[in-house]
């Protein structure tokens, strides 16, 4: 059998245990959703990178999503509550009017609010519109519908415009410290404290807010948690010295390494 | 995410890092300094790169467990090395996480005008229309839908099907839209029914279109076929118990115009016992 039959299998399982304990219909409702989803190879995804840990925890996650979401989307997407759209909607526009603050610095806040207000416009048909997968949080995915929306209508009213492109690391910028430090072929290798003398000159060396992640996260080694308590940083902050810091010391490592030559 | 192609020197150099790996592996340095080395030159590596499908669902699920305080580094850490090579995909990141906490704690930007809005397109967006029955004998019948190309055209918009649409972003995942969605009573039995129709990135031109059928408490009868004809396409497949059925893949062309935005046709799916 296959991973995905057995995945699969797992799955029916699981389904056949919700059933007698919840009862059919609740089942019934669970089925189409998991089964899609299957179809669709997220659960696969799911296990494989480790949300979950086989089929049977797949649909316990699921039945606790549904349980969490259903009567919210029932009334986003079958009723159209009136009041929830109102809120939805809100939240839809304030996101889509950052998004585009973020994209688009050079338009009056105006014509952003437009903007914002027609990819809104467009999310909103797309959110009662599209399958909500049940094993995901409601913001999150309606974000990334927004999102997705909002590109293709910047294309669209850019089309002349080419996109963003994705600036991919230099590689060049990283090849020199790493031939050094790796190359085992190499005739003046780096020695293990060598290693760790530049790891902690290359640390000195970054803009403090990165170093303080640094030492917290890595030599310290306090969880994200622990660092926004004791920064009162935001996560986005903290991700972002993260991500910054991982960069930098590339570039201040490769620096180092040829200084050293 | 396009990456380059890999060349005989990116070939060199990935060797290298797995021995600096290796080498890493087997020294005693400190377990922060080497998760640090780790990551600095995983950022370099191939095995970050994901196929731009998994990128929304792991975007959503990435974006829901930061802002639950989870480290994606360890949780997710191919889309956490893949947000390091990626600065586009990094920079989105960001820019979600900081829309988020500020959604929640009431900090986003001030908007221009007051939250009031007219939602009236809302309640005018077509909804699915109901299915039509028909008891053809003992045991024997049929339910047929009926989609107005008006509501498919609603329901896709013309962005979805455009095929530029698809490259405005890699970041884009499969489009997943229900095309049907209904509980119907037959012959006793309460079916539910629910097509599917995905546009996937790598095919954008097509659809695959895929249909579960389920019944409560019952068996569904082993007879029943569905028949989709939608514009130039027509296909006729069995329908199993609780399976999804997949239909062969609908080229957008026999069912849009010339650009591929406009849907020209309606769709009809009848599920019947088959003699």
């Amino acid at each position: 059998m296959g991973k995905k039959e057995k995945l699969r299998q797992e799955l029916e399982e699981a389904l056949a245990q919700v059933a007698q304990q919840r009862g059919k219909k609740y089942a019934a409702a669970l089925r189409p959703i998991v089964l899609t989803n299957w179809q669709n190879e997220r659960v696969e995804r799911f296990v494989d990178n480790g949300t979950v840990e086989n089929g049977s925890s797949y649909v316990k996650h699921v039945e606790r999503c549904y349980d969490a979401w259903h009567e919210y989307v029932h009334s986003v997407q079958k009723t159209r509550d009136e009041d929830v759209w109102q809120e939805l909607f809100g939240q839809l526009c304030a996101w889509a009017y950052g998004f585009l603050k973020r994209k688009l610095p050079g338009i009056s806040n105006e014509e952003k609010w437009d903007h914002a207000k027609s990819c809104a416009a467009e999310a909103a048909i797309q959110l009662i519109k599209s399958r909500f997968p049940y094993d995901t949080e409601f913001g999150p995915w309606a974000y990334v519908v927004l999102r997705n929306v909002s590109y293709s209508y910047l294309k669209h009213l850019f089309s002349s415009q080419s996109v963003p492109h994705h600036e991919v690391i230099d590689l060049e910028k990283w090849e020199g410290w790493l031939q050094n430090l790796s190359d085992p072929s190499s005739q003046k290798p780096f020695e293990q404290f060598e290693v760790v003398q530049l790891l902690q000159q290359a640390i000195q060396k970054l803009p403090p807010g990165q170093k303080e992640f640094v030492l917290l996260y890595y030599l310290e080694e306090k969880s994200y948690r622990e660092i926004a308590q004791l920064t009162g940083r935001s996560t986005q902050a903290l991700y972002k010295a993260h991500f910054d810091a991982i960069k930098q010391l590339g570039k201040i490592l490769g620096d180092l390494t040829n200084n050293h030559e | 995410m396009s990456r380059d192609t890999k060349d005989p020197e990116s070939d060199d150099l990935q060797q290298k890092l797995d021995a600096l790996r290796r080498q890493l592996e087997q020294s005693e340095l400190p377990e922060g300094l080497k998760q640090l080395l780790d990551d600095i030159t995983h950022g370099h590596s191939d095995d970050a790169v994901a196929t731009e499908s998994e990128d929304d669902v792991m975007f959503s699920l990435a974006l829901d467990a930061a802002l639950k305080g989870i480290d994606i580094s360890k949780r997710y850490p191919t889309f956490f090395r893949r947000l390091l090579l990626d600065a586009h995909a990094r920079q989105d990141f960001l820019d979600a996480l900081e829309i988020l906490e500020q959604s929640k704690s009431g900090e986003l930007e001030s908007l221009p005008t007051a939250p009031s809005y007219d939602l009236s397109f809302l309640k005018e967006e077509p909804r699915p229309p109901r299915a039509t029955i028909a008891l053809t004998g003992p045991a024997q019948w049929r339910v047929a839908w009926q989609q107005t190309r008006d509501y498919l055209n609603s329901l896709f918009s013309s962005y979805l099907l455009a095929a530029d649409y698809r490259s405005s972003s890699s970041l884009l995942e499969d489009t997943h839209l229900t095309l049907i969605d209904d509980l119907v009573t037959v012959d006793d039995s309460e079916l539910a029914v629910l097509l599917d129709a995905v546009q996937p990135v790598e095919e954008p031109d097509s659809l695959r279109l895929s249909l579960l059928v389920t019944v409560q408490e019952k068996q569904l009868p082993d007879n029943l076929v569905a028949e989709i004809t939608w514009g130039h396409y027509q296909a006729t497949v069995p329908i199993r118990n609780n399976s999804i059925i997949a239909f062969p893949s609908l080229p957008l062309a026999s069912v849009t115009d010339g650009e591929g935005q406009v849907v020209l046709a309606d769709l009809h799916l009848t599920i019947s016992t088959k003699n």
